[in-house]
């Protein structure tokens, strides 16, 4: 307004060229165009932030549109349109694909192998939330090829990768500090992920449940504005209609949860099974010569093609077989069998460092080991009639939790993929018994023991999860210091005389608490203690029971001591608590 | 300090400067420069993103487009196999066009049908059942439940069905197909051996079937009456599709049949004799004719009989009776003159014949006319007892079939 105020003509007559009256006039015009644009365009870094995250969001969804029809137009190339394609094709396409993806990944695009989730991890962690755009475009290429080709893996650890980078980018792209920069990976991993499950909870929910792995209140809602920006991106192309069509399922009896316990258990054995063949063999595979990686995923897909022969459903993504279980429309013997020989399939893919997902064949082998377990006991019980789709939604998640060890997205998704809240009891149960198998037998998750394996000592969100949050009331000492009262000093003097502490607590109406040497107040007469001016140091901070320990640590600064009061009457002493204390308490801890 | 630090940093872009360097190096780059600003950077943002959206809305319809061509490809593909009677390539066809049109009920409702030809019958009824979970009324997948369900011997789901497809809602001729649907349910009935349920249904078919261009039908509705023993209904319908202009032939044997069935042998006669006329192979009608002539030949309760005519009937029956019992008795080794306490039925029978044949004749008759009746009881006695030597043929046949109707109207 000022510089606008001053730009104002004036109204005495100045003696000037013209030249030198246009110069002016040009000068004014800058003055006020800078001024607007400041005003009016330059945004701040918060509103910034916000903006970035939609901006992040439409990109990750045009970028997963273009993903999944690139899978499929590989597939139709490779494989055909058939979903039984010839024994040629399926033994070729995953060979040769595989022999081109490791060549890419190899020459051209180093970064972009394995699934993406630990990558993006190792971005927020180590990199400063860097992933450079190359990344993006050979996890494109390359997952595109692998995955159409027929590789056991799917498409949405890719896409939460590339979604990490596109952010990264934009990031780099409008010079935001370190710590925005930090935290635009994991934002754009959740616009990449929710574009890929057509999901945005359950995305926001993973991001915050594996890559964050705290609920960061800075962050949350800009993931939660990605995440939608690109679901409503992928449902302009793609439709509203959710990944899986699900049938109507009901929970109809508390009898049912003894057949989903059973689900429980099994995919819980299941998920183990698969933890423990990727933790033994992709070791021992890296460990071979370097020129095995040329053919490790030609070799890969090569057994998945001779699978493929008997059961092609097992090959890619295996996003329509998981709508046909849903649906009922295989017996539980193939479901079975086909459950089983996913894990096999994916296991291989996976640890020939193909670049790929888990999250979809987690979701097919979990839909399948549910359907056939709904199957067994509708046989079972004489009740062929009755729809498995309730058994292979909550096996979904189920096998979802054991093996990549995230409970709480897991029920989310069953949740939100089927828009039925009647089976949240099963679901939970059953994740949970798989949850708890998985985690009894393989003590690190699959996502640590891969970072492990690949040199990264990235921090386990499951542990942090975990972890005992400290507390004042935790490390405080009650009844260790004496509280004087300035309308009880006949008594305080008293206690004092036979007290031990070196410090004493006085709390005073006008001043709050304070600390008063031992020495000093033996100094002072009794008789005359009502008119004395008590030497004391404070007001001394105080503390409240269910504080952090760790903000408590930041609080107590250079005080010997400190009062802990209760927080509906400051002046009820609850304990008191030292520095000492603090440290004793995380020692022990 | 605070001049050291303003010298080391770039006065435009505010970067650090490299040692000893006088000019920022990301400055001197035009390009750089331009993207200095973060405003530029966001309309650059704004404007790929502009660009990016069409290109993906181009990619994504051509993507969709090809999904519905596979979709209609495999479709008609599994239809043409299915229609030259290859249901397992058309089974193959079938499930890829669900992959591009899962939503696509007639595409489940055919791969069922495929699956259900293959003899997959469990398979065939979870589509099936998916299908009526979204559309109870839908009465072709309740029809093919049905099938499916009649084979597996579960008679409750079977009638279950067949009313969901006879009650349900069919896409166009409604009435035919609801008829076909009852007629399949009274031959799933009929086969069963349940003759009450069946006669029920049969009697509802029997009203449902249109005035015109009903014989076929009225046909095959007295073909299930008869089967499942209301000849009177079977008569009347082979009699309404005989009233057809041209009476298929399956009417007029049916309708002698069920005569014949019901002891009336002249309108037996009639109709197998005019039945044999118009086609002579059929094993069945012609030793039933053969039998209904021989009935109305030497039946001594025929109506229009003098007296001399039924003695002389009576006395060739039980000679005829008499000399079945013989062969009979030769065949099984039975000796028809053993006089003991535990003589056989058959001995005993033979005996009695032996000792009434002299009394049958015309003095004696006329003075006890009750050895006549008892001489036709005899006869149908010792034509019963024969029978454990095996079916009788020709007049013992017929005079089996009389003894059967003599006792049935006894009763």
């Amino acid at each position: 307004m000022n510089e606008a105020a001053s730009a104002t003509p004036s109204t005495t007559p100045v003696p000037a060229s013209t030249d030198g009256k246009a110069s002016r006039q040009r000068n004014r015009l800058e003055r006020l165009w800078a001024v607007w644009r400041r005003k009016a365009l330059t945004l701040r870094e918060g509103q910034l932030f916000l903006l970035l995250a939609v901006i992040i969001g439409l990109f990750s969804g045009l970028i997963v549109a273009c993903f999944r029809v690139a899978i499929d137009w590989t597939r139709f190339w490779l494989l055909g349109s058939s979903m039984e394609p010839s024994r040629l094709r399926v033994l070729l396409a995953p060979t040769l694909a595989g022999f081109g993806v490791a060549l890419l990944v190899i020459y051209v695009f180093k970064r972009s192998r394995g699934s993406g989730v630990n990558q993006t991890k190792a971005a927020v962690f180590i990199f400063d939330g860097y992933v450079p755009f190359r990344t993006v475009i050979g996890k494109f290429i390359t997952c595109a090829l692998a995955i159409g080709s027929g590789q056991s893996l799917g498409p949405e650890d890719p896409s939460l990768q590339m979604g990490a980078g596109i952010a990264s980018t934009l990031g780099r792209g409008l010079r935001l500090s370190r710590d925005k920069q930090r935290l635009l990976a994991p934002i754009g991993a959740a616009a990449g992920l929710a574009a890929a499950f057509n999901a945005p909870i359950s995305a926001v929910i993973f991001v915050i449940e594996e890559i964050i792995g705290t609920w960061s209140g800075g962050v949350l809602g800009a993931v939660i504005l990605a995440a939608i920006a690109s679901v409503v991106v992928m449902r302009e192309f793609f439709g509203s209609a959710p990944m899986f069509r699900v049938p109507t399922v009901e929970f109809r009896s508390p009898i049912e949860l003894l057949g989903y316990a059973v689900l429980g258990v099994i995919s819980g054995i299941a998920s183990l099974a698969f933890l423990k063949f990727i933790a033994y063999l992709r070791p021992r595979l890296r460990q071979l010569p370097r020129w095995t990686q040329f053919i490790q995923p030609a070799a890969a897909g090569l057994l998945i093609g001779v699978i493929g022969i008997w059961l092609p459903q097992v090959m890619g993504s295996g996003y329509p077989i998981i709508d046909q279980a849903l649906h009922d429309q295989f017996l539980w013997k193939t479901l079975l069998l086909l459950g089983l020989f996913k894990i096999l399939a994916t296991g291989i893919s996976f640890v020939s460092g193909t670049p790929g997902g888990l999250f979809a064949p987690a979701l097919f082998i979990g839909a399948m080991l549910g359907g056939a377990v709904g199957g067994f006991e509708h046989w079972l019980m004489h009740r062929p009639e009755e729809s498995i789709a309730a058994f292979a939604l909550v096996g979904m998640g189920t096998f979802f939790a054991g093996s990549l060890r995230v409970p709480i997205t897991s029920v989310f998704m069953v949740l939100e993929v089927s828009g039925n809240y009647s089976i949240i009891v099963p679901a939970i149960l059953s994740n949970m018994i798989a949850y708890f198998i998985s985690r009894r037998y393989q003590h690190v998750a699959l996502f640590d023991f891969l970072a492990r394996q690949d040199g990264f000592f990235l921090p386990s969100i499951e542990e942090m999860r975990e972890q005992t949050t400290l507390r004042v009331e935790d490390a405080m000492r009650p009844g260790n210091a004496i509280v004087f009262r300035e309308d009880k000093m006949a008594e305080m003097f008293r206690e004092a005389e036979s007290s031990a502490p070196p410090q004493l607590l006085l709390w005073r109406r006008e001043g709050g608490w304070r600390i008063v040497a031992r020495e000093d107040l033996r100094q002072l007469t009794p008789a005359a203690s009502g008119d004395f001016e008590i030497p004391s140091k404070g007001p001394v901070p105080q503390l409240y029971p269910d504080q952090h320990l760790d903000e408590a640590l930041r609080i107590i600064g250079d005080w010997p001591l400190v009062p802990v009061v209760n927080r509906a009457n400051v002046e009820k002493l609850e304990g008191v608590l030292s520095l000492d204390d603090i440290l004793h308490k995380y020692r022990i801890s | 300090m605070a001049e050291e630090t303003q010298a080391r940093v770039c006065p435009r872009c505010g970067n650090p400067l490299p040692e000893g360097a006088t000019e920022c190096p990301q400055c001197d780059n035009r390009l750089a420069l331009l993207l200095r600003s973060r405003e530029t950077v966001l309309s650059l943002c704004a404007v790929i993103l502009i660009v990016f959206f069409f290109l993906t809305g181009m990619i994504t319809q051509s993507y969709h487009q090809k999904l519905d061509a596979l979709g209609s490809q495999w479709f008609a593909a599994g239809q043409q196999q299915l229609k030259a009677n290859d249901a397992s390539a058309a089974l193959s066809d079938f499930r890829n066009a669900l992959v591009y049109r899962p939503d696509d009920a007639q595409v489940q409702f055919q791969l069922a049908q495929a699956l259900s030809e293959e003899g997959r019958n469990e398979e065939a009824q979870s589509y099936l059942l998916g299908l009526l979970a979204h559309s109870p009324s839908d009465a072709p997948v309740n029809l093919a439940l049905a099938r499916i369900a009649a084979h597996s011997d579960s008679e409750t789901d079977t009638l279950r069905y067949y009313h969901g497809a006879i009650y349900g809602v069919w896409p166009k001729d409604a009435e035919t197909n609801r008829l076909n649907a009852r007629l399949e349910l009274c031959r799933f009935l009929v086969g069963r051996g349940d003759p009450s349920s069946a006669d029920g249904e049969l009697i509802a078919l029997e009203s449902e079937i249109p005035q015109q261009h009903g014989a076929p039908l009225h046909e095959q509705t007295g073909e299930l009456f008869l089967r499942a023993g209301d000849l009177n209904r079977a008569l009347e319908e082979f009699q309404r599709a005989m009233e057809a202009p041209h009476p298929p032939l399956g009417a007029i044997r049916g309708a002698g049949l069920a005569a014949y069935q019901m002891g009336d042998f002249h309108v037996a006669e009639r109709y197998l004799d005019r039945a044999h006329r118009e086609k002579r192979d059929n094993a069945e009608m012609d030793a039933a004719l053969e039998t209904t002539q021989l009935v109305l030949a030497w039946d001594p309760d025929a109506r229009d009989l003098t007296d001399a005519q039924r003695r002389e009937r009576v006395r060739h029956d039980l000679a005829q009776a008499v000399s079945r019992v013989q062969s009979c008795a030769q065949s099984a080794g039975v000796d028809l003159t053993e006089k003991t306490a535990t003589q056989s039925n058959l001995a005993t029978l033979y005996a009695q014949a032996k000792a009434m044949q002299p009394q049958l004749v015309d003095r004696n008759l006329a003075r006890h006319p009750e050895q006549l009746d008892a001489a036709i009881n005899l006869v149908f006695a010792l034509e019963a007892a024969a029978q454990k030597c095996g079916q009788p043929t020709g007049l013992d046949k017929a005079l089996v079939v009389l003894g059967t109707y003599r006792q049935g109207r006894e009763r």
